[in-house]
């Protein structure tokens, strides 16, 4: 199996102090670890076991194209897309106590209908720390390019 | 005797089960009001952004804000120098409040008309935002919007 490139440049610039700055480090390293899981192992593997320990039964996620997706569709989508390979990069992390936004740019391939689909784009993921554990409440991909 | 205590496990059982059901009751009723704040700062979003009121958004907004729009990631201070000068007209359409304690997300779209480069232009979007309860009251902390297309 081609052996994926992930870069995640985790960027330490929240603007006036105002994001909790401390212990910033081990949550960000926790966070980009569950973003690997999420996006890389879990997509790339189809590894449905973390993705539902991941995510919260009321996870709502917004696709590119503009189409809101539950856990349980994301899911099904997963199971049935073919070589689903996503790359990260560009993180950017800022923390509000329990609640973590992310941000990174992505590229991901996979094969439907017989034809390899290549999309590009910035994603955006709110998580909350709940008894310990980080769980994932939202994402929404959005296109790169300037639609104006 | 059996009877009498049977009466009295009786009350005691339906008791408990009503003193459980106090917090779950008053959970939801401050759920529904939190539901009901972030709708409403949603509107104020829309109305301080037709009509160039930063000082509005200013509050609205959290200053650690990541706003992703037209694709790019764009800091409050930018979001807000664009809207001084542009004030785009949205209407909003029906939305989703997920409350998860301190934190709220909402799903929705909106409809939004602008003029660029000398002409009108119809936008469609889909958008996730997310909020937090700082000591102040509830702060946008995150927004991002895609234009929604007939393909899945």
């Amino acid at each position: 199996m081609r052996k994926l490139a992930l870069l995640i440049v985790v960027a330490m610039n929240a603007p006036d102090g105002l994001a909790q700055q401390s212990p910033v480090s081990g949550v960000e390293s926790k966070i980009v670890a569950l973003e690997r899981a999420w996006k890389i192992q879990g997509y790339g593997t189809k590894d449905l076991r973390t993705l539902d320990a991941l995510l919260d039964p009321a996870f709502a996620s917004v696709s590119q194209r503009g189409q809101i997706l539950s856990k349980a569709e994301l899911l099904r989508r997963v199971q049935s897309r073919q070589s689903w390979r996503c790359t990260i990069e560009d993180a950017n992390i800022r923390i509000h106590a329990d609640t973590v936004i992310v941000t990174a740019r992505y590229t991901q391939r996979y094969i439907q209908d017989g034809k390899l689909i290549v999309e590009r784009g910035r994603w955006v993921d709110s998580w909350q720390q709940r008894n310990g554990r980080w769980i994932a409440l939202a994402s929404i991909s959005v296109v790169p390019e300037d639609v104006r | 005797m059996n009877s009498i205590m049977m009466v009295g496990k009786t009350h005691a059982g339906l008791l408990l089960l009503l003193l459980a059901a106090i917090p779950i009751k008053a959970q939801q009723k401050e759920t529904e009001s939190t539901e009901i704040a972030i709708r409403s700062l949603e509107h104020e979003w829309t109305v301080g952004q037709s009509r160039n009121d930063n000082s509005a958004l200013n509050l609205i907004f959290d200053n650690a804000l990541i706003y992703v729009e037209y694709g790019k990631l764009v800091s409050k201070g930018e979001y807000l120098s664009r809207i001084k000068k542009e004030a785009p007209h949205i209407v909003l359409e029906p939305m989703t409040v997920r409350v998860f304690g301190n934190t709220a997300i909402v799903v929705g779209s909106y409809r939004e008309r602008q003029f660029h480069a000398g002409q009108r232009k119809l936008f469609h979007w889909r958008f996730v935002d997310t909020w937090v309860l700082k000591k102040n009251g509830w702060v946008l902390i995150s927004a991002a919007s895609t234009p929604i297309t007939s393909n899945p």
